[in-house]
């Protein structure tokens, strides 16, 4: 009977060969009378017309491998990576990258190019083209992040032999404005790989059950493009610590993180997760746990060489006159990059004053950048004396001990009030 | 916090970031969010507790009173009027508020408790004491009303049911931030700094920033360092106690015509008590000399 109905259909599809949905009736018939090879071919001939669904997509890959057709399934996942297809994604990938691997080839991926934006999926994918170079200061960080991340990423021969991979989670903390997401993007950059932000308002939704779905499709988002960064912004929004809540909507979504993170060394090699928070405190003890994001590294306010630069950096291409931006960032203690951004606003903004009135044109002078010094005061203070009670009364597992390391320091100290 | 349910993205976001705490992040979310949202009275709720979880009440009254416009019987705007009106210090405005909320839901537990508290902070603790066994009787397991009737217990003075009552409360709700502070608090007051430390350290470990909290876990520190310990020698007993107690002792003495004897107990009296005198004060120098150290 089925014989029959196939043959029906190849005779009709003679004579009308466009007739897309009476193929894709074919190959669905030939798929389920076993003639894989047959139903292949129609499928094939229905992707190079750029008439396959994307809900069919990835099943054609999988049925591909199944006969070892790897160019299909290659063109298949290509397809479905283009259409933003996420779910399945990842293991068709995986699939594929094994049997390329078992007959010696490497698939070359070219990523970002057609890569789906965030309507598919909770990630946004932002240009990385940010490098160590361009980030001021920062350099214990750096360097903690190059052997943590970085090289584990370039090396991973060298890892693989001590059983290590690449990959996993790491936590950078510490007050507003000192460059955490910079840090991350340049991470990225420095590693050459794509780079998805995930905020808690991308992935926020009213309905039950479907911010645990958008966080999910976000790292699903990110195992089909790996190798590349996925970076949770403001993770104790993303995950508040359970035991605070009073009510118990969003917990969810910890439970949901938890979930991907655990799948991080499973499934998602190569998928490195940065996350960044202002509130270590907030978030749920959980994440902390070995195997998520147990690599923490405390982002400090930029100390005075980092400061010097940051100020030069913002000071390029702006006209001036006798800067001595080493005494500016001497007498700046704990002032972050956007405390600084906001003393040169206010610096340029007298300037422009200046210049309206007398008609000619003022350069940034110290006496601005001094003027704007005093009226403003380092937003950090706020964040080092909350983090000084939890150094104090919160620091059993240590978790604070960087920052503890901080507070004693002669940056911390010269700031003119205790911190 | 009122359960509500919202369906607009940037509501609730704002409300996300109110159950966490973060009001700031909440009010900028609010200040951004387009005119279209004005007709609704839960942006007018969120951007009101935002302006009362920052302490600008002035704000949070006003802009409860344009949600209330828009719905006058809601009960979580009534609610968050009678928190907004009691900071403000009206407090027969926060009573109107939470009363007109309790008319229309008179069984609530979360309304009776708040209005328990209300009548509590002016005194009339018999009326909180009904108000609150009503909200029992309705919801026999609701921590709010369990941590009201340790707060009705110490306001009334009853420390020793007040310390029981908090020892319950932990019993059921060993998480319980309140239970932990108001027992070590309680015992602390009770002349028991030893055994006031550990829940006090763990009331301080769950909410470090809570000035309260860490200003009595610091002075009961203080109070349990070695150098101090002489002076509350076994649980629940002070130096008044031992100089009381020595009195007694040299008069005892001089009665079984021991003068000798009594004068030494008394030179040891004298030591005790520029002892516990002194003790404290040079302490306290000693450690905020330190710290001036450490500062500089």
């Amino acid at each position: 009977m089925s014989a029959d109905r196939i043959e029906a259909l190849r005779q009709v599809l003679l004579a009308t060969p466009d007739n897309q949905p009476l193929r894709l009736l074919l190959a669905e018939l030939l798929q389920a009378a076993g003639r894989l090879e047959e139903a292949l071919a129609e499928y094939d001939t229905l992707l190079r017309a750029n008439q396959l669904g994307r809900e069919q997509l990835v099943p054609t890959g999988e049925l591909a491998l199944q006969v070892n057709n790897l160019d299909l399934a290659s063109r298949c996942l290509d397809a479905a990576l283009k259409a933003g297809v996420v779910e399945g994604l990842a293991r068709l990938r995986s699939q594929l990258d094994a049997k390329l691997a078992e007959q010696g080839y490497l698939r070359v991926v070219l990523p970002t190019v057609d890569a789906p934006g965030p309507a598919a999926s909770s990630a946004t994918e932002e240009q990385a083209a940010l490098t160590f170079a361009e980030v001021g200061g920062l350099e214990e960080v750096k360097k903690a992040i190059h052997k943590l991340i970085i090289l584990p990423l370039l090396r991973p021969d060298v890892y693989r032999r001590y059983g290590r991979q690449s990959g996993g989670g790491v936590f950078l903390f510490g007050p507003p404005g000192c460059g955490k997401t910079m840090l991350a993007r340049a991470t990225a950059g420095e590693c050459h790989l794509p780079f998805f932000n995930v905020r808690i308002e991308d992935v926020l939704d009213p309905f039950i059950g479907v911010s645990e779905r958008n966080l999910h499709l976000a790292f699903e988002h990110a195992r089909a493009h790996a190798p590349c960064v996925l970076f949770l912004d403001e993770l104790d929004a993303l995950a508040f610590a359970r035991r605070k809540r009073a009510i118990t909507t969003g917990n969810g979504l910890v439970d949901q993180l938890l979930q991907e993170l655990d799948a991080i060394g499973a499934e998602n090699k190569g998928v490195l997760v940065l996350a960044a928070s202002n509130a270590p405190w907030d978030m749920d003890d959980a994440l902390l746990r070995p195997g998520r994001f147990d690599r923490r590294l405390f982002v400090p306010p930029p100390d005075a060489p980092a400061r010097e630069r940051i100020l030069q950096i913002m000071l390029t291409g702006i006209p001036t006159e006798r800067l001595d931006l080493k005494r500016l960032a001497r007498a700046t203690p704990l002032f972050s990059g956007a405390d600084l951004r906001a003393l040169v606003d206010a610096a340029i903004d007298q300037a422009i004053d200046e210049a309206l009135e007398t008609g000619g044109e003022a350069p940034l002078t110290m006496h601005y950048l001094e003027t704007g010094r005093a009226s403003l005061r380092p937003t950090t203070l706020d964040w080092l004396e909350r983090a000084r009670n939890y150094v104090e009364f919160a620091n059993q597992d240590k978790r604070y001990n960087e920052v503890a390391a901080f507070l004693k320091s002669a940056e911390a100290r010269s700031a003119g009030r205790p911190v | 916090m009122v359960e509500l349910p919202i369906r607009d993205p940037d509501l609730l976001l704002a409300k996300h970031y109110l159950d966490i705490g973060q009001s700031e992040r909440a009010l900028s979310t609010l200040t951004r969010v387009g005119s279209g949202k004005l007709e609704n009275p839960v942006f007018w709720y969120l951007l009101g507790l935002a302006h009362e979880q920052l302490k600008q009440p002035d704000q949070a009254a006003e802009v409860v009173h344009r949600g209330l416009a828009l719905a006058p019987e809601a009960i979580y705007l009534l609610h968050l009027l009678r928190h907004c009106e009691s900071q403000r210090g009206d407090l027969a405005a926060a009573e109107r508020a939470i009363l007109k909320a309790l008319q229309r839901a008179p069984e609530d537990p979360n309304l009776l408790c708040c209005y328990a508290r209300l009548v509590a902070e002016v005194g009339q603790l018999d009326k909180a004491e009904r108000l609150m066994a009503k909200a029992i009787q309705i919801a026999p397991e609701y921590q709010p009303a369990a941590r009201l009737k340790l707060d009705l217990a110490y306001l009334r003075g009853h420390d020793r049911k007040a310390i029981e009552v908090s020892k319950q409360n932990l019993a059921q709700h060993p998480d319980d931030f309140h239970g932990h502070y108001m027992l070590g608090a309680l015992m602390s007051v009770q002349r028991q700094p030893v055994g006031a430390n550990p829940r006090l350290n763990v009331a301080a470990r769950m909410e470090p920033t809570n000035e309260a909290v860490t200003g009595f876990t610091r002075q009961n520190r203080f109070l349990t360092h070695w150098l101090l310990r002489p002076l509350h020698p076994i649980k629940g007993i002070s130096a008044v106690h031992v100089w009381m107690a020595f009195i007694v002792l040299i008069v005892i003495l001089l009665e079984f015509d021991q003068p000798r004897v009594a004068d030494t107990v008394l030179y040891f009296y004298i030591f005790y008590v520029i002892y516990t005198l002194l003790a404290p004060i040079m302490l306290k120098n000693w450690q905020e000399e330190g710290q001036r150290q450490r500062l500089k």
